[in-house]
C-alpha cells in the first residue's frame, strides 16, 4: 500500500533534485528545467496531501502554481534568450559584469 | 461561491492599480510608434494615486473576504500606501531615465503597476495561496524591470539573476506551504495560527514546513545570507527599478514576513524542549545580527554608490528584523520605520538618477567634487545619507530611535547594542559619498551638464520634504503606523 509518507519523501527527493540543479549545474538552461522540477515536486506534494485529506483546496492551489509556473517560464526564457544575444553563450559562469 | 460587493471593496487598490496597467499597456500598443511616452507615466502616477486613496476610503474590517482569502486591515492599508508611494516615485524617476537608455516604451509603467498591485494583493493576503500569487505577481514584472535596458548587458544580466534567485526561493517557499497544508490540513492563515498554538515540537512537517517558508521571504527579503542578488541586481538593474526594488518590494516583502511568522506563528515563537532553546525567535535574532554585521562591513569596501546604497539597504533589513522580534511596540516601529526608509531611500536614489542624466557615472570617484558643479543636488543627497546613517534631525533618526527604543522595551538589549554598534559603522560608509561630494576633486571636470529634469527634481525635493517634516514633527506619522499596527501581537 503507497501511503502519503511515501508520495511525500518522493517530492522532496525530486525537490531537493531540482535545488541541487540550480545551485550545481551552469546551464541557465538546465537551471530553468531544475526550477520547473521544484515547482513541480511541490505539486506532487500538495496533490497527494489534498487526495490523502479528501480537501479540494489542495487541487486549487496546485492549478494556482501550475499557471505561476508557465508565468515564470515565460519570463525566465525571455530573459536566457536576451543573454543569449550579448554573450553567444547560456553558461552563467560568462554572466560576470555585476561585481563589487 | 457567490461573490459579494462586500467582497470586491476589499481588493480595490488591487483592481485599480492592474486595471491600470491593463489600460497602459493598450494606450502603448496604440500609441504612434515613435512618440514620447512620459505621458503614459501621468497615467501610472494616477492610477497609483488613486489606489492608494481606494486603500484608504475602504473601511477597515476585521473579518476576510473571498471565503477567508483576502482582508483589508490596518497593516493591508498602510503597506498598501507605502508601496504605491515608492512604485509613484519610481515612475517619476523612470519619466526622464528610460527614454535616453533605448527602453522609450510604456511597458515598464505596466510592470511597475502590476507589481505595485501584487504587493497590495500580499499585504491584504490571509491565506498562504494569496501569499503565494501576490509574491509572484510581485516578483515576476521586477524581473522584466530590472532587465529594461535591454541593449545593456548589465541590466540584462540583473534581471537574470534576479529571477534565478527569485524562482529558487519561490520554490522553497511553496514546499513550505505544501508542508504546512499537509500538516495543518489548511492553508489559511487563521487555521495555521492555532494549529502552531501548541505542541508543534511534535509535529515535525509543520517545523520543516515554517523553516521553508521562512528560507523563501528571507531570500525575497534579501536577508544575510539569502541576499547576494540584492547588490548584483540593485547595480545593473535600471535606477527607477532600484529605487522600487530597495523600497516597495522591501516593504512588501516585510508585508509577507509580519503576515506569516508574527500573525501565524506565534505558538513558535520560543520554546524549550530538553534544555534546548528553539523557535524562530532564535533564527530572527541570528539573522538579524548576521545581516547588520555582513552588509555594513562588506559596505566599507564597495567602490560603487549604488551598491554602497544596496548594502545598506540589506543593513536596513538587519535593523528592520530586530523590530519583528520586539513584541507589539515592535510591529508599529517597523511600520514607521519602512515608510521613512521609503523616503530616504528612494531619494538617494533620485539623485543617484539625477546625476546618471547629467551624464555621470554612478562610481564613487565620479562623485568626487559633484559639490561644485551640482550644489542642491549634492545637498540633497548629504540630507538623506545623514537620515540613512540616522543622525538627527532626520527622519532616519527618528525611525531608529523607535526600533531601537521598541527593542529595548522587548527585552532584546544585546540586539539593541549590536544594532546602535553598526549604524555608527554606516555611517562610514555613508560619509564616504559625502566625503567624496564636497572634499575631494574631480578629474573629469569637462563634463557637459543637461538641464535638471522636471519630473526627477520633483521626487528630489518631495523626499526631501518628507524625510525633513518627519525628521521635526514624527507624532502624526507615528501615530498612524501605531493604529496600523494595532493588531500586532
Amino acid at each position: 500500500m503507497i501511503s502519503y509518507d511515501h508520495y511525500l519523501v518522493l517530492a522532496l527527493a525530486l525537490f531537493f533534485i531540482g535545488v541541487t540543479g540550480v545551485v550545481l549545474r551552469r546551464n541557465a538552461l538546465i537551471i530553468l528545467m531544475s526550477i520547473e522540477l521544484m515547482l513541480n515536486a511541490v505539486n506532487l506534494a500538495v496533490l497527494a496531501a489534498a487526495r490523502n485529506m479528501g480537501d479540494m483546496y489542495g487541487h486549487g492551489l496546485a492549478l494556482f502554481i501550475m499557471t505561476v509556473a508557465a508565468a515564470e517560464a515565460a519570463v525566465g526564457l525571455a530573459l536566457v534568450l536576451a543573454m543569449f544575444r550579448h554573450r553567444r553563450t547560456v553558461n552563467v559562469d560568462e554572466f560576470r559584469n555585476l561585481k563589487g | 461561491m457567490t461573490v459579494t460587493i462586500n467582497d470586491v471593496v476589499v481588493i480595490l487598490p488591487f483592481l485599480v492599480a492592474s486595471g491600470g496597467a491593463l489600460l497602459i499597456i493598450l494606450l502603448d500598443s496604440f500609441s504612434a510608434p515613435r512618440t514620447p511616452r512620459r505621458f503614459l507615466g501621468g497615467f501610472t502616477i494616477f492610477f497609483l494615486a488613486v489606489a492608494a486613496l481606494s486603500a484608504y476610503i475602504v473601511p477597515l474590517r476585521t473579518e476576510s473576504a473571498f471565503h477567508g482569502m483576502v482582508m483589508m486591515d490596518g497593516l493591508a492599508r498602510f503597506l498598501s500606501v507605502v508601496v504605491m508611494l515608492s512604485a509613484g516615485f519610481a515612475t517619476l524617476l523612470a519619466m526622464d531615465r528610460l527614454p535616453e537608455q533605448g527602453s522609450a516604451r510604456g511597458e515598464f509603467y505596466a510592470l511597475l503597476l502590476f507589481s505595485a498591485a501584487g504587493a497590495s494583493l500580499l499585504a491584504s493576503a490571509a491565506d498562504l495561496v494569496m501569499v503565494f500569487l501576490g509574491l509572484e505577481t510581485l516578483s515576476i514584472p521586477a524581473y522584466a524591470m530590472a532587465a529594461a535596458l535591454r541593449r545593456d548587458v548589465r541590466s540584462t544580466e540583473a534581471g537574470f539573476k534576479y529571477f534565478v534567485l527569485g524562482a529558487f526561493a519561490t520554490g522553497f517557499f511553496l514546499m513550505g506551504t505544501a508542508l504546512v497544508y499537509s500538516s495543518v490540513g489548511s492553508t489559511a492563515l487563521g487555521r495555521l495560527a492555532a494549529a502552531s498554538a501548541s505542541g508543534w515540537t511534535e509535529k515535525p512537517l509543520l517545523c520543516m514546513g515554517a523553516v521553508m517558508l521562512l528560507v523563501g521571504l528571507a531570500f525575497k527579503a534579501a536577508v544575510v545570507p539569502f541576499h547576494m542578488w540584492a547588490p548584483d541586481v540593485y547595480d545593473g538593474s535600471p535606477t527607477p527599478a532600484t529605487a522600487y526594488f530597495a523600497t516597495g518590494i522591501k516593504a512588501a516583502a516585510f508585508a509577507a514576513l509580519l503576515r506569516v511568522v508574527i500573525l501565524s506563528l506565534p505558538g513558535m515563537r520560543a520554546e524549550e524542549i530538553n534544555g534546548n532553546e528553539i523557535g524562530w525567535h532564535y533564527i530572527f535574532w541570528g539573522l538579524a545580527a548576521a545581516t547588520m554585521a555582513v552588509s555594513s562591513l562588506t559596505a566599507l569596501v564597495q567602490k560603487d554608490v549604488k551598491r554602497i546604497l544596496a548594502y545598506s539597504s540589506v543593513a536596513h533589513v538587519g535593523y528592520l528584523l530586530i523590530g519583528l522580534l520586539a513584541g507589539k511596540p515592535g510591529g508599529a516601529a517597523v511600520l514607521f520605520y519602512l515608510l521613512v526608509y521609503t523616503f530616504m531611500t528612494v531619494g538617494a536614489f533620485a539623485v543617484v538618477a539625477y546625476l546618471e542624466n547629467s551624464k555621470g557615472g554612478t562610481k564613487l570617484s565620479d562623485y568626487a567634487g559633484i559639490a561644485k558643479r551640482h550644489p542642491y543636488a549634492a545637498a540633497a543627497m548629504a540630507v538623506f545619507l545623514f537620515s540613512l546613517a540616522g543622525i538627527p534631525p532626520t527622519g532616519g533618526f527618528f525611525a531608529k530611535f523607535y526600533l531601537f527604543k521598541a527593542a529595548v522595551q522587548g527585552g532584546l538589549i544585546n540586539l539593541t547594542v549590536l544594532g546602535v554598534l553598526f549604524s555608527v559603522v554606516s555611517a562610514y560608509y555613508y560619509l564616504r559619498i559625502v566625503v567624496a561630494m564636497y572634499m575631494e576633486q574631480g578629474e573629469n571636470q569637462a563634463v557637459i551638464d543637461i538641464s535638471p529634469s522636471a519630473a526627477v527634481v520633483t521626487a528630489i525635493c518631495l523626499c526631501l520634504l518628507f524625510t525633513i517634516i518627519i525628521g521635526l514633527y514624527p507624532t502624526p506619522y507615528l501615530s498612524v503606523a501605531q493604529a496600523s499596527a494595532s493588531m500586532l501581537p
